[in-house]
């Protein structure tokens, strides 16, 4: 079992923390703000080509964290290969010492910085979490027996803000019985559509990690709202921010506030700190 | 039908730089509806190309062609006036346009880029809502194929990226998960979203496609 989930087992109020691998190969960066995070944080997500953007693969980088020291949720799209490819880097997750896998749809190619790239989606969410039960089973996608299986704890993400919500939840029983069994939510400032949310799963055996973004400025904040999909910030949010002498300890305040309020409604959080991991330990632990 | 969109009368122009005389075919069929390669748009493509220096050898039509047998009898008939082109410019798909590479002996060029599978919904106003996946899942569940609206191709849709409805990847376009939710709803019906929907079986398409009826 990883220490993840171990946390969730135990019934920790879990954290997690978001990294971005690097465009290009120097990693140290990468290291650096885990092992900088290692007593507050259960384990790291390590993102799969964020937004369409190419950058070091997910499963390279999760390694690297690894062997650093720290517990990694490894995220994987359907965007970019095919059922083929996924399985395969799957087991590569698992011969490597990965055991937190996140499975994700994938933003589309036209949204990032090849636009012109074949989008694959040849597996969604749902398909990804049924190889990663069927590779834990013994068994490939196709129903051929494995030389060896895996042991990985699923995952999935979820919109609470997402309408009709009705819609969102029917993906969110499809993706439990494929066996996700811990959930981070899209960032949301929204308490009420993350405790609509956390109602709904208390009957499911899934925890719930609600995601919390740091907004840095009011300029990010204008540009989630313009341009990120899925994602809004409120106009009360946008002013406290536009207001502040520093917006971005005002930012940090709004995410401690969340997360204080997310303590007693769900497992845990899911931290995105946008670039600025330095600062997710007083996030996390306000002065 | 089949929409096509003609391509910019400079990149013609370019792509025939080493020929002279040119003779134009069009199609009365699907090219016709999307004004891309009817009688009205051989015509303006033969003015632009003279204005360019061409010499316009015919101006032809033949309703398909794709329709092998037509556009041999099309050949045929306009022996003569075809004997003088160097290059064929084809105002039709690119089913069309390697039938006529099959039938003429000159180099054939596409006058036009196929884009897709369309449904008519007025004049002018062509939707792409079909992929030619080889497996129909239309019917119980939806009458809003997911495959083609959904520009992920989700079959257990949706993502989480919609937004007031509108599809993260274009925000002209509904979400089409959104709009299946909503027909299923209508029609009473929400439980058939229920069920995990399988990967596609790509195999059931592979490129490129044959199919051989046996004459009744």
């Amino acid at each position: 079992m990883t220490s993840f989930e171990k946390s969730l087992q135990e019934g920790r109020f879990t954290v997690t923390v978001e990294l971005s691998p690097p465009k290009g190969t120097a990693v140290a960066a990468l290291v650096e703000s885990a092992r900088s995070l290692f007593p507050h944080v259960a384990a790291f997500n390590v993102t799969d080509n964020q937004s369409a953007v190419m950058r070091l693969s997910s499963l390279g980088a999760a390694k690297c964290v690894l062997d650093a020291g720290g517990d990694v949720i490894f995220q994987v799209t359907g965007r970019d290969r095919n059922r083929l490819a996924l399985q395969s880097d799957l087991l590569a997750a698992s011969v490597l010492g990965i055991g937190n896998v996140l499975a994700l749809t994938g933003d589309h190619v036209t949204c990032g910085d090849h636009p012109g790239a074949k989008p694959v989606f040849d597996l969604d969410s749902v398909h990804i979490l049924e190889a990663i039960r069927e590779l834990n089973s013994g068994r490939d996608l196709a129903g051929n027996a494995l030389d060896g299986s895996t042991s990985l704890f699923a995952g999935a993400a979820v919109a609470p803000d997402y309408e009709p919500f009705d819609l969102q939840w029917m993906k969110m029983e499809k993706k439990i019985a494929s066996g996700a069994r811990f959930f981070q939510t899209q960032a949301s400032f929204s308490a009420e559509a993350i405790e609509r949310l956390a109602r709904r799963a208390d009957a499911f055996p899934a925890a719930i990690l609600a995601g919390v973004l740091l907004l840095k400025s009011p300029a990010m904040a204008s540009y989630i709202n313009r341009r990120v999909p899925g994602l809004n910030v409120p106009d009360e949010i946008v002013g406290r921010l536009a207001s502040a002498d520093d917006p971005l300890r005002e930012g940090m305040a709004v995410a401690s506030e969340q997360i204080a309020r997310y303590r007693g409604i769900c497992h845990g959080v899911h931290l995105m700190t946008a670039g600025r991991e330095d600062l997710a330990a007083e996030i996390l632990d306000p002065r | 039908m089949i929409i096509t969109r003609s391509k910019d009368p400079e990149a013609l122009s370019l792509a025939l730089a080493r020929h002279r005389k040119v003779a134009l075919v069009g199609c009365g069929l699907c090219a016709t509806t999307c004004e891309t390669g009817g009688e009205k748009e051989v015509r303006q493509v033969a003015v632009e190309l003279e204005a360019a220096g061409k010499s316009i050898q015919a101006e032809l039509m033949v309703d398909g062609v794709c329709h092998k047998r037509l556009l041999e009898l099309l050949s045929r008939k306009e022996k003569e006036s075809l004997a003088g082109a160097e290059a064929i410019l084809v105002l039709a798909c690119g089913s069309g346009v390697q039938t006529a590479g099959e039938v003429f002996e000159q180099p054939v060029f596409a006058g036009v880029d196929t884009l897709f599978l369309g449904q008519i919904r007025k004049h002018g106003d062509f939707r792409e809502v079909c992929s030619l996946c080889g497996d129909c899942i239309l019917g119980e569940e939806t009458s809003i194929c997911p495959i083609t609206r959904c520009p992920k191709g989700l079959v257990n849709g949706p993502c989480g990226g919609a937004e007031k409805g509108a599809c993260e990847v274009d925000h002209e376009n509904a979400c089409a998960w959104i709009e299946i939710f909503e027909e299923r709803d209508r029609k009473g019906s929400l439980d058939c979203l229920k069920e995990i929907r399988r990967p596609r079986d790509h195999s059931r398409h592979t490129q490129p496609g044959r199919v051989k009826t046996s004459r009744r």
